[in-house]
């Protein structure tokens, strides 16, 4: 056993940090928490973050050309269209969370339900690699000039995996469904009349009227809320167990809960590929919810899983080495990035002060941080990450300055205790015990650890019962996205707007942002955002978050969508990809 | 109607004790059990109520004009929850009533064969997710028990055999030293793996050596090794293993559980690993509570007439032996089946078994106390009953037990 032991220790960094890290990974899972860099939080199991993707719909902005696999050590690019695809085959991806259930509309469906969900359903209109929306289940997609009014058009010929047709009578169904849910319904709150705005205008068209200019709206109809879901799904009286039925290139055919997601080929897919071939490739996928993220890491190695999603920050050194070394490939990932942050509870002392947010910024040395907790990731001065809109390489941030700090302390008088809430994952605490001791040293606060069950969490945010703690969110890539988190509308009550924003000139370009499609504006507009932030300091802004897509050297296609007007789709952000038109070699 | 089998089960099994153990017997244990199931499940109850307390949220629920004890369902709705969906939340679980009566609706509950919710957002049943996930575990502790006790029996017997015999002298103790440098030298030049290799070749012959005729240097032999498996925590050989047999080399595939009626070839490539793990870290306790009570047990008159009699050293040891020294084993075995939830959960974890020990975490994680409580309610009775059951298989295995108890 000794020997064992010794031999399995030698035999790799991996290994190391697979036994180091099973008893984070454990207790992760335990809170629920994902470890990503420094340990956040995220409603799904191993994954570090908080991804509220329920409200606005998670948009994934993929600047990258999703069909480019680069080898991230020496550039080595892969041109799938020069392989050419393989039919059949069954392909295993590693999911980090089992998905609660397929039943959209009050499901938080994050990067696990969305890997699974974009097999079986498909989205009214997609987001391709320019960034624009453009129509995919959808013939047409129209709006009046004040965004109030969108008139939806499906194509002909498509149906459901049941043998229903998609008409406009299911998309009708589908839209209203979703605007009467928990967390969908968060999405189409501004319709003018709820789900009786939604109105069928004939056999294939459905038209939504809103109270309020909604430009964004194309955008969020491009992932869930915009999913066909089958008339059959939404009536079976048992559906928060019930298997999705969708229009999309694979069907549904089990669902083990911890165990696995089986979706298997549909004969009757509609699309083709860019070169008309029919799709999909593969016979089956399996999907398999692995929580525990050094089991993920293991099963890849092994070779016995395919496809995986990794946001565990200790682990990118080993995917963007040995494996990549050992001939296994990444996907390349968005412009598009989650910001790792500190929010402020800017509602509550001693936060609500604007000037001891800036000099508690001036008191954080981000650098030593990053040196510690995030060293692979980039630094982050706003919510946008570097080549998505609104980003600003100057921001006005407040940089470290201990002894300009240390001057606003003085003369505004230092809080007599700052808490820091964190959840009881070590990763995080650290974190935690980081800024606790710099903020010490640095300029004399006195500061103190609350930490709290990572259930506990979403509850303290969303009632406002925090001063401080580690978030990770954003990257959506349309700003409009962000109206819930920033919008002062949700700063009461149970509130989305986590960190209490009340800012008039953030709402009004957030207002903007939703009455233009104009990039260039969207692209002012949310840099104004950008600076509002830096000069207010409603959120300590850390580090921008690096996912992981690894797959196998045998399988190609991953991040692949064809859209039928020719081009392609956005490859992914934050985990989520395609694997749709994935295809694996002849064994 | 599972309440009605529950009951027929209970009923038969008191049957059964009163013919196998006496009324009395009986009776005494059954109420005991009953006793310790109230208290196990209302302190659960109680307990579970009470970590709930964090007063900042408390304090932020009542300024919001929720009622204080509102927090679990702002987990269970997360990001959804809003004002209406958190009140009638609180009114379906009665979060706002005494404990007692939120423990009474449990119980209640219970007798009528509604095992409630896996998790109030979703609804689905927690006797789906148990049917589910309740195979995994059990299989999972059946095996690692077969392992464990198929590791240690042998030899705990073995040792117990050897204890105290003259045997073979092991080599003298200053070449102890000598042998330990040497492999940390190969060690130093050859690195992790040439010193587990030169750790294996040491080993190997060591127990050969004392395998054969070994004497008290293969008790001690024995008893080292388990020493050395006990402080190897269970992570440890779980993680190393797997390491070892599913990604250094291609013996074991990271497939998580197989169903046997996917095949029971696949369903046994799926389990061995992992039962390994849990058989390894359970044997050395096995077999050193197993050895003591051999080495006792064979120092007494009726061994020394069994010995007398002719009849053969195995047939001395397994047949009259064994048989009074495994109380003690029965004990401790029937006290793991607390293994079945909370022992074989990073097992489960690391190899990505999904079973009922995760699920436990995740209700822990997001505070579903009505599941919670029937978990612990259930294993609560797994324990109890099967605790009482060993109590009647003494009676079966050692007649004194049965005498003692009559008296």
């Amino acid at each position: 056993m000794l020997a064992l032991v010794l031999f399995a220790s030698a035999c790799g960094s991996s290994a190391d940090e697979a036994v180091t890290g099973a008893v984070d990974e454990v207790e992760d899972v335990v809170t629920g928490d994902g470890e990503g860099d420094n340990g956040a939080m995220e409603e799904d199991a191993d994954d570090s973050g908080m991804e509220e993707d329920a409200d606005d719909g998670a948009m994934e902005e993929d600047a990258d050309d999703g069909a480019m696999e680069e080898d991230a050590d020496d550039g080595a690019m892969e041109e799938d269209a020069d392989d050419g695809p393989v039919y059949g085959g069954t392909l295993t991806a590693l999911l980090e969370a089992e998905s609660d259930t397929w039943e959209i509309p009050g499901a938080n469906c994050a990067v696990s339900c969305i890997t699974v969900m974009r097999t079986v359903a498909e989205p009214l209109t997609i987001v391709n690699d320019a960034g624009e929306v453009e129509p995919f289940l959808l013939e047409t997609y129209e709006t009046n000039d004040d965004f109030t009014e969108y008139t939806l058009t499906l194509r002909d010929g498509i149906t459901f995996h049941d043998g229903t047709a998609a008409d406009g009578a299911a998309m009708q169904r589908s839209l209203q469904e979703m605007a009467q849910g928990l967390l969908q319904g968060q999405v189409l709150v501004d319709l003018v009349d709820g789900p009786d705005s939604i109105e069928l205008v004939d056999d294939m068209t459905v038209k939504l009227t809103f109270s309020r200019p909604y430009a964004t709206f194309g955008y969020n109809i491009a992932e869930r809320t915009g999913w066909l879901i089958a008339p059959s799904y939404w009536d079976d009286p048992e559906r928060a167990a019930a298997l999705m039925v969708g229009t999309g290139p694979f069907k549904m055919v089990e669902w083990t809960r911890g165990e696995q997601t089986v979706v298997e080929k549909n004969d009757d897919y509609w699309r083709t590929d860019a070169d008309g071939n029919a799709l999909p490739y593969l016979d089956e996928i399996v999907f398999r919810p692995v929580p525990d993220v050094s089991t993920r890491l293991a099963t890849m190695e092994a070779g016995d899983a395919d496809y995986n999603m990794d946001s565990f920050g200790e682990n990118s050194a080993f995917w963007e080495g040995e494996w990549l070394d050992n001939g296994g490939r990444l996907l390349v990932p968005s412009d598009d990035r989650e910001t790792t942050y500190l929010m402020f509870n800017n509602a509550a002392p001693p936060f609500d002060d604007p000037q001891v947010r800036r000099a508690l910024a001036h008191c954080s040395d981000r650098d030593e941080y990053m040196a510690f907790r995030a060293p692979n990731d980039t630094l982050a001065n706003g919510p946008f990450a570097k080549g998505a809109l609104g980003y600003l390489d100057d921001t006005g941030f407040p940089q470290f300055d201990a002894e300009e700090g240390n001057r606003i302390f003085d003369e505004i008088g230092r809080p007599e205790l700052i808490t820091y809430g964190t959840t009881n994952v070590p990763s995080n605490l650290l974190t935690a015990e980081l800024f606790v001791d710099m903020w010490s040293k640095n300029c004399g606060l006195n500061v103190e650890i609350d930490q709290f069950d990572q259930s506990e969490l979403i509850t303290k945010a969303i009632t406002g019962a925090f001063e401080v703690f580690l978030w990770r969110n954003h990257g959506q890539g349309n700003p409009g996205l962000e109206f819930v988190w920033w919008h002062s509308r949700h700063a009461s009550g149970l509130a989305l707007n986590f960190g209490r924003i009340i800012d008039e000139d953030i709402d009004a370009s957030l207002e903007q942002i939703w009455a233009t499609t104009d990039e260039g504006e969207l692209d002012s507009l949310a840099q104004d955002i950008n600076r509002k932030f830096g000069s207010e300091v409603y959120n300590m802004w850390l580090n921008t978050t690096e996912w992981a897509n690894p797959y196998q050297p045998n399988v190609h296609g991953v991040g692949v969508l064809d859209t039928p007007s020719g081009n392609r789709a956005q490859t992914g952000v934050a985990g989520r990809s395609w694997l749709s038109q994935a295809w694996k070699d002849a064994s | 109607m599972i309440g009605i089998v529950l009951l027929i089960l209970v009923a038969l099994l008191a049957v059964w004790i009163i013919r196998t153990a006496g009324w009395r017997f009986a009776t005494k244990r059954l109420a005991q059990a009953a006793l310790i199931l109230l208290i196990v499940t209302f302190g659960t109850t109680w307990l579970l109520r009470l970590s709930v307390v964090d007063e900042k949220i408390n304090e932020a629920l009542v300024e919001l004009d929720l009622p204080a004890e509102s927090g679990p369902c702002i987990v269970a709705l997360g990001t959804g929850a809003d004002r209406e969906s958190v009140l009638g939340c609180v009114d379906d679980l009665k979060l706002d009533r005494p404990v007692y009566v939120q423990y009474g609706s449990w119980l209640g509950s219970m007798f009528s064969g509604d095992l409630g919710f896996a998790q109030y957002r979703t609804q689905i049943p927690l006797s789906k997710v148990l049917g589910d996930r309740a195979p995994r575990s059990l299989l999972l502790f059946v095996y690692s028990q077969l392992i464990a006790l198929g590791l240690s029996v042998p030899a705990g017997v073995w040792a117990a055999y050897q204890a105290g015999k003259p045997g073979r002298r092991f080599p003298p103790t200053w070449l102890l030293p000598l042998i330990i440098a040497g492999a940390g030298a190969l060690g130093f030049v050859a690195g992790w793996s040439g010193l587990a290799i030169a750790i294996l070749a040491v080993l190997v012959p060591t127990y050969l050596f004392f395998g054969y005729k070994g004497g008290s240097g293969g008790d001690g032999l024995v008893n080292t090794s388990a020493f050395v498996i006990l402080s190897i925590p269970a992570f440890v050989i779980g993680e190393s293993l797997r390491y070892f047999f599913a990604i250094r080399s291609d013996v074991y595939d990271l497939v998580g559980y197989i169903s046997p009626t996917e095949g029971l070839w696949d369903h046994a490539r799926s389990m061995w690993l992992p039962s390994l793990v849990l058989g390894l870290a359970l044997s050395p306790v096995y077999l050193r509570l197993l050895r003591s009570d051999m080495i006792a047990n064979l120092q007494q008159d009726f061994t020394a007439v069994a010995k007398a009699k002719g009849l053969p050293n195995w047939w001395v040891l397994f047949r009259h032996v064994l048989r009074p020294s495994t109380l003690t084993l029965l004990t401790v075995a029937g006290l793991n089946i607390a293994q079945l939830v909370n022992g074989a959960i990073i097992t489960e974890f690391i190899f990505d078994l999904d079973g009922v020990g995760s699920y436990f975490l995740e209700a822990v994680a997001a505070k579903e106390f009505f599941p919670l409580q029937t978990l612990v309610a259930i294993v609560a009775i797994l324990f109890v009953g099967t605790n009482t059951l060993v109590d009647i298989f003494y009676s079966a295995v050692d007649p004194r037990v049965r005498a003692d108890d009559e008296k």
